[in-house]
């Protein structure tokens, strides 16, 4: 089944949706969350939620790239749940914290909103303008969490080719960011 | 690395969540597709496997003969009174070369359409498939096996799973309940059950 097909069958609010969508991204963003997280059980959290979230978007999102759109739901849950529960590792007034962050202007969640529209166009141009194998191997790294041996083995590369690639790229990347004032 | 770079290295990173679906697009699919590990890798797997057989089988068959030369007969031969999960484990490893080799769980097919037999022997991790054909129900629970004391599941050296090709993955090393059931994927697990002899039975008709 195509992705438009599956997007349809969310928007129809059909019950088919979701196994259709399990059967063709389930086991990717498995690996996807597990990779970031390194615990299963936290993973198959993650995946369910992504389900759920995606189940409240469609109607109204209608992504193209239905994988992709998938893929950053589980990212984002997945940073999410690692943020939670780290926070909970750490002290008491943790808590405290996130409250007195209620308090702050909202001219300031405007600015931050900006800066992070800034950020992800910036993200994206510096992404297209890479190779598509260095593209990939930034990507592996950096949006799916893998180690450089598991980025080796997946590419066929040497871990010491994959480190100088990433090296470079991360050179690039500080270019952009410096030149747009992002940091 | 101080605060505010941290600060920023986690914004940069939670902003690539961020990123256009075009530009992932290209990487989700090279993380669905499912690719069958290359020839070369394939023939080590063989003969990796191949060499482990004759190893297991000269050693076997070495001791028996050894045994009876000097007189040993206290020890059960196999199939007798050896604990069913040595004969499973047997009969597993002289089938793999009938069997195909698969490097990772995420090569496996779960939605193939044909039901399968998934096995892992721990100790080398990488997993053996094989069609399974007539009434696979037999698999999908504990088929009369015996209760493992924690110390024999600790001790288990293989695992076994059943797909039935439409991504259901169920393994009669556990009770049949709905938490032993997983779905497009292998559920890590520590046996609980020693399958009964109508499951090796079972699969003797089908690897041999």
């Amino acid at each position: 089944m195509e992705d438009r097909d599956i997007v349809a069958l969310f928007w129809e609010r059909s019950t088919d949706a979701v196994p259709r969508a399990q059967e063709r991204y389930g086991m990717m963003l498995l690996r996807l969350a597990q990779s970031l997280l390194r615990i299963r059980e936290d993973a198959e959290e993650c995946v369910n939620d992504t389900w759920y979230a995606a189940w409240n978007a469609m109607p109204s999102d209608r992504p193209e790239y239905l994988g992709a759109y998938l893929s950053k739901i589980t990212r984002r849950l997945s940073i999410d749940l690692y943020r939670k529960n780290h926070a909970r590792k750490r002290y008491g007034f943790t808590f405290a914290i996130d409250e007195l962050a209620e308090c702050i202007p909202a001219q300031e969640g405007v600015f931050d909103a900006l800066e992070q529209h800034r950020l992800r166009e910036a993200l994206n141009r510096f992404l297209i303008a890479q190779s598509s194998e260095r593209r990939k191997l930034f990507l592996l790294r950096y949006f799916c969490g893998k180690t450089v041996a598991e980025i080796a083995k997946e590419t066929g590369m040497s871990e010491s080719n994959v480190k100088t690639t990433l090296h470079r790229t991360r050179m690039v990347l500080r270019e952009v960011l410096e030149k747009e004032e992002l940091v | 690395m101080n605060d505010r770079q941290q600060m920023q290295a986690q914004r940069l990173f939670a902003a690539l969540s961020e990123v256009d679906d075009a530009l992932l697009s290209e990487l989700v699919q090279s993380q669905i597709a499912t690719k069958k590990p290359p020839l070369l890798l394939r023939i080590r797997s063989v003969s990796r496997i191949a060499v482990a057989a004759l190893l297991f089988l000269t050693v076997l068959f070495g001791g028996i003969r050894l045994s009876n030369l000097i007189g040993i007969n206290e020890s059960p031969s196999p199939g007798e009174d050896a604990p069913p999960v040595l004969s499973a484990q047997a009969l597993l490893l002289e089938s793999v070369s009938v069997m195909e080799a698969v490097d990772e769980e995420s090569q496996l097919d779960f939605f193939s359409g044909t039901p399968m037999l998934i096995c892992r022997f721990t100790e080398r991790g990488d997993y053996y498939t094989h069609p399974l054909s007539g009434n696979f129900s037999v698999l999908n629970g504990s088929a009369g096996g015996a209760m493992l004391t924690a110390e024999e599941s600790k001790e288990e050296a293989l695992r076994i799973w059943v797909c039935d090709g439409k991504g259901n993955v169920r393994t009669p090393q556990l009770t049949p309940a709905s938490g032993n059931l997983s779905y497009g994927c292998l559920l890590d697990y520590s046996p609980e059950l020693a399958p009964g002899e109508e499951v090796w039975d079972y699969l003797r008709l089908q690897l041999i």
